[in-house]
């Protein structure tokens, strides 16, 4: 791949271009994959003898969380190489990953919720993942009002890409002072929420939504990313030409 | 018994169901809306210029 | 070394003409902590038991409110413009104006704590622990706040965004703290959260000058 077809990407009317075509085909495969994961999950595959049917939900509650995190580590990615390379491309790619990114640990948070209080009584208690996820949001959160509350561009990218960095260093640390934290107390809570091994044909419609979801993300940040570009290089030529 | 019925579970099944994909398109709406709004901005600078 | 002295001594002169800023966030932490036992069951069991985390809150609550302006004044007449030009390291100059806004806020309400401490029925050690962790955690809550502050510069009400932005970074030293606490209330071992409450307070020590430096830098353009 090398470092030449970072530059050539990078300058903001090939991205535009690249990211345009780019996006149907995600958006398409994304959604079917979704569709084809969520009828094999909701329907096809068998009820789990021990929870019924609610199980059912981690066909959407584990995708929306594994993006919520792997959206943050992208977002802290692209804010890097905003920083490093001062690369109006790469800061638009981080804005519009924020949004989403919110978005989906929200979902997470929520279908967890609505996980939890018909499987073990309760609909929330403070170990280590439920923590983390929950402070990723308050992470999110930060970035995007940070970003709206500077006026001027530049310095609104610069930041907030060092909040975001900030964060990415920081969740790590959470996560581990709150396990430190529950494993004193002994919280046999801890084994309660522990996700049940999965097996066989209730595998495949997760894999299938969580790759699913995956392309669905590319596709919304090329739209997003794309926006945020064309409104940045408004006054340049190339613009004109679209 | 329909295979839509998911017995005792069937609120919070459905529920997260719905606000996902409710999720889902509102990400993609948003990005949609944000892009057609800066085209038409472009689009009306063009034409005044 | 000596334009160190000198930023110090001038930090000394402004905080005590600006006395009533310093008593603010030694009375806001002093405040918050009495509520909780005058509105609810003051029992010395109840009282011992949610000690650790009274104090971690309301240290980081009055740290808070009082690091909003820690730049504030001094970005609006140019000062920070100066220390930038200066030939000194601006990251020691950061540290420095850091500390001394530690000495001054920090270390009174570190004294008021031991005071705070009897009122909920804290004896002996356990009140120089509390004094001990709040000391370490200040340390590094101070370097975390200035941080912040100096990312929010210029934005005319960062209260609310200055919270969002701080409470993931400064939760573990709250967890650490409040275990600390409660443990040495308890009779467990306290390493455990002290090596950690030393460490992060190392790492903010020399990491959040530097940070803060940059996050400046970043401001001011």
């Amino acid at each position: 791949m090398g470092l030449k077809a970072i530059y050539k990407y990078g300058s903001p009317p090939n991205f535009y271009r690249f990211v345009t075509r780019l996006e149907p085909w995600c958006l398409y495969f994304g959604l079917l994959l979704i569709l084809i994961g969520s009828a094999g999950g909701l329907f096809l595959s068998p009820e789990d003898y021990q929870m019924g049917d609610a199980f059912r939900i981690i066909y959407f509650h584990v995708p929306s969380a594994y993006l919520s995190m792997s959206a943050y580590a992208a977002m802290g990615f692209a804010s890097i190489i905003g920083i490093v390379w001062r690369s109006n491309v790469a800061f638009s790619v981080a804005k519009s990953i924020a949004p989403f990114g919110a978005l989906m640990t929200t979902i997470a948070l929520l279908t967890g919720m609505l996980w939890g209080k018909p499987m073990w009584g309760t609909a929330w208690v403070w170990d280590a993942r439920l923590t983390s996820e929950f402070i990723l949001l308050l992470l999110y959160l930060g970035y995007i009002t940070l970003h709206a509350s500077i006026r001027e561009q530049k310095k609104a990218d610069r930041s907030a890409s060092l909040v975001a960095i900030l964060g990415i260093i920081n969740l790590p640390i959470i996560h581990y002072s709150v396990v430190w934290w529950n494993t004193l107390h002994q919280a046999s809570t801890i084994s309660k929420l522990d996700s049940p091994s999965i097996v066989g044909e209730m595998l495949w419609p997760l894999l299938v939504m969580i790759i699913g979801y995956m392309f669905f993300f590319v596709a919304v940040i090329c739209r997003a990313s794309s926006a945020e570009v064309l409104k940045r290089e408004k006054r340049s030529n190339w613009v004109k030409e679209i | 018994m329909s295979i839509f019925d998911m017995g005792e579970y069937n609120f919070y099944v459905w529920t997260s169901v719905f606000i996902s994909f409710l999720a889902l398109f509102l990400a993609y709406y948003d990005a949609l809306r944000k892009h057609k709004d800066v085209v038409e901005m472009i689009k009306n600078r063009n034409q005044s210029e | 070394m000596e334009t160190y002295f000198q930023l110090f001594f001038r930090e000394t002169k402004v905080s005590i003409k600006r006395w009533t800023d310093v008593l603010t966030g030694i009375i806001l932490f002093f405040l918050t902590a009495i509520l909780f036992p005058l509105i609810s069951d003051s029992g010395k069991d109840f009282l011992l038991s949610i000690v650790g985390p009274i104090m971690m809150f309301s240290s980081f609550f009055a740290s808070l409110l009082s690091m909003q302006n820690i730049f504030k004044a001094d970005f609006q007449n140019g000062t920070i413009e100066q220390l930038l030009l200066s030939k000194k390291s601006f990251v020691g100059l950061i540290f420095t104006k850091t500390l001394a806004f530690w000495l001054f806020t920090s270390l009174p309400l570190i004294l008021v704590s031991g005071l705070i401490a009897t009122i909920y029925f804290v004896t002996g050690k356990d009140i120089l622990i509390i004094q001990m962790t709040l000391f370490l955690s200040t340390m590094t809550m101070i370097n975390i706040n200035a941080f912040t502050a100096a990312i929010t510069l210029g934005i005319r009400y960062p209260g609310a965004l200055m919270t969002l932005i701080i409470t993931p970074v400064t939760l573990p030293v709250l967890i650490f703290g409040s275990k600390a606490i409660e443990n040495s209330i308890l009779g467990l071992d306290i390493s455990g959260p002290l090596y950690f409450l030393t460490g992060m307070m190392m790492l903010s020590l020399f990491l959040g000058p530097w940070i803060t430096a940059s996050a400046l830098k970043i401001s001011m353009d």
